[in-house]
């Protein structure tokens, strides 16, 4: 690909891409590859599996790069489709790892538990907590708060009305702020 | 209002620009509660990522010509399919179980246990060692002929040492054993014979001409 006025263009880098343009390719991988990467970290919490799974997704896409529709001129619902499928298939083969581990906090005395809590831990605790949610408002917590998509672009992917996913977002924020508040943290 | 559905008109105003204290502000009743959701989105948006040109090198490598795969990426990917592939065999094999059709739920036990049954029955037939009659002890009625079914001595054949006298003496001890052999036919034949006249006299003896 050498015109540089082309590279934001989605829909021209995937039929690019298509040609076997390997940059346009590897343009559509630094647009995509932060979201995909937040989705299924988010669901996995581990890098590793995180960077392979991501790794299948890109492959996967480029495999069926002929196949891809393209509508309305963004193709991050196909990559996220696709990051699904994968999941769930790797859930599948997976099965016991979603037998959910009970949450270890830090030793931490109880009085002084929220200033020694830095942001961060509170980070890796929310996404263990969101893992108990339910699948709907994990996905949609998920899309919406770490891959800051809008209500309209998740309704689109997930196949559901937008005044559910509005429904499905503040009960998943209800639950988890219940849930911090049983382990004391809020 | 219902707390989840302050939430929802919370995130709406977010949504259109207006900032936290002054959502906070629309709802005094439930500052508190939505300070610590504010908190929670504050936090989960935090996640930085950057694209990592390391798994893009990957995929390119990967993409029409199938290397540049580093050793220690295959090896993760082979642990991660052998142990998935280890897991699932089992609990597929289970699941096809519960996913049979009604029939298939009996059909497959039954034959299952029949194929057993018969692997069972020919191991088993096949192992049984063959039967040798001993001497049996037949009960022996008057004019009948007992005969003793011959019993050759099981000796332990000699060992081979090599030695010319032991082969001699080895000869002469068979040949010895079949002499005796043959005498103990010879005296079993005359024994024979001698019954069998006894036999003839004891028909002479009853028999008068003159009844018929």
């Amino acid at each position: 690909m050498k015109e540089n006025n082309f590279k934001k263009d989605p829909k021209l880098l995937i039929d690019l891409a298509k040609n076997g343009d390997k940059e346009a390719f590897g343009v559509l991988y630094e647009m995509y590859f932060v979201p995909v990467f937040r989705y299924l970290f988010a669901r996995l919490n581990s890098k590793t599996e995180t960077e392979d799974l991501t790794q299948e997704v890109f492959l996967k896409v480029y495999q069926n790069i002929n196949k891809v529709e393209i509508k309305d001129n963004s193709p991050l619902s196909y990559f996220f489709t696709v990051a699904r499928n994968l999941l769930i298939d790797y859930w599948r083969k997976k099965k016991e790892v979603l037998i959910e581990k009970e949450i270890v906090l830090p030793n931490y005395k109880e009085s002084d538990l929220i200033e020694q809590i830095e942001k961060k831990e509170m980070g890796e605790i929310i996404k263990k907590l969101i893992r108990e949610l339910t699948l709907d408002q994990q996905e949609v917590i998920i899309l919406r708060f770490i891959n800051e998509m809008s209500n309209k672009e998740i309704a689109k992917l997930l196949g559901k009305r937008e005044d559910a996913v509005r429904q499905l977002q503040s009960r998943a924020l209800k639950n988890l702020r219940e849930k911090l508040k049983n382990l004391k943290i809020l | 209002m219902k707390f989840e559905k302050v939430i929802e008109k919370a995130i709406e105003l977010l949504d259109k620009g207006k900032s936290i204290p002054e959502i906070l502000n629309s709802f005094p009743e439930f500052e508190k509660e939505l300070k610590e959701i504010f908190e929670i989105i504050e936090i989960l948006g935090k996640e930085k990522i950057t694209p990592n040109r390391e798994i893009l090198e990957r995929i390119i490598n990967q993409i029409g010509i199938e290397k540049g795969v580093t050793k220690e990426e295959l090896t993760r990917y082979l642990e991660r399919e052998t142990k998935l592939k280890g897991r699932l065999s089992l609990i597929e094999l289970i699941k096809s179980g519960f996913n049979m059709a009604e029939k298939w739920k009996i059909i497959v036990p039954v034959g299952t246990l029949i194929v057993l049954a018969v692997l069972i029955f020919a191991t088993q037939s096949s192992k049984k060692p063959t039967e040798i009659a001993g001497p049996t002890a037949t009960p022996v009625s008057t004019g009948e002929i007992a005969r003793e079914t011959p019993v050759f001595s099981q000796e332990t054949p000699p060992v081979a040492t090599g030695n010319i006298d032991d082969v001699v003496s080895v000869v002469l001890s068979d040949a010895s054993v079949e002499v005796s052999q043959i005498e103990r036919d010879i005296q079993e034949d005359v024994n024979i014979l001698g019954i069998d006249n006894q036999a003839l006299n004891d028909f002479l003896g009853a028999y008068n001409e003159n009844e018929f």
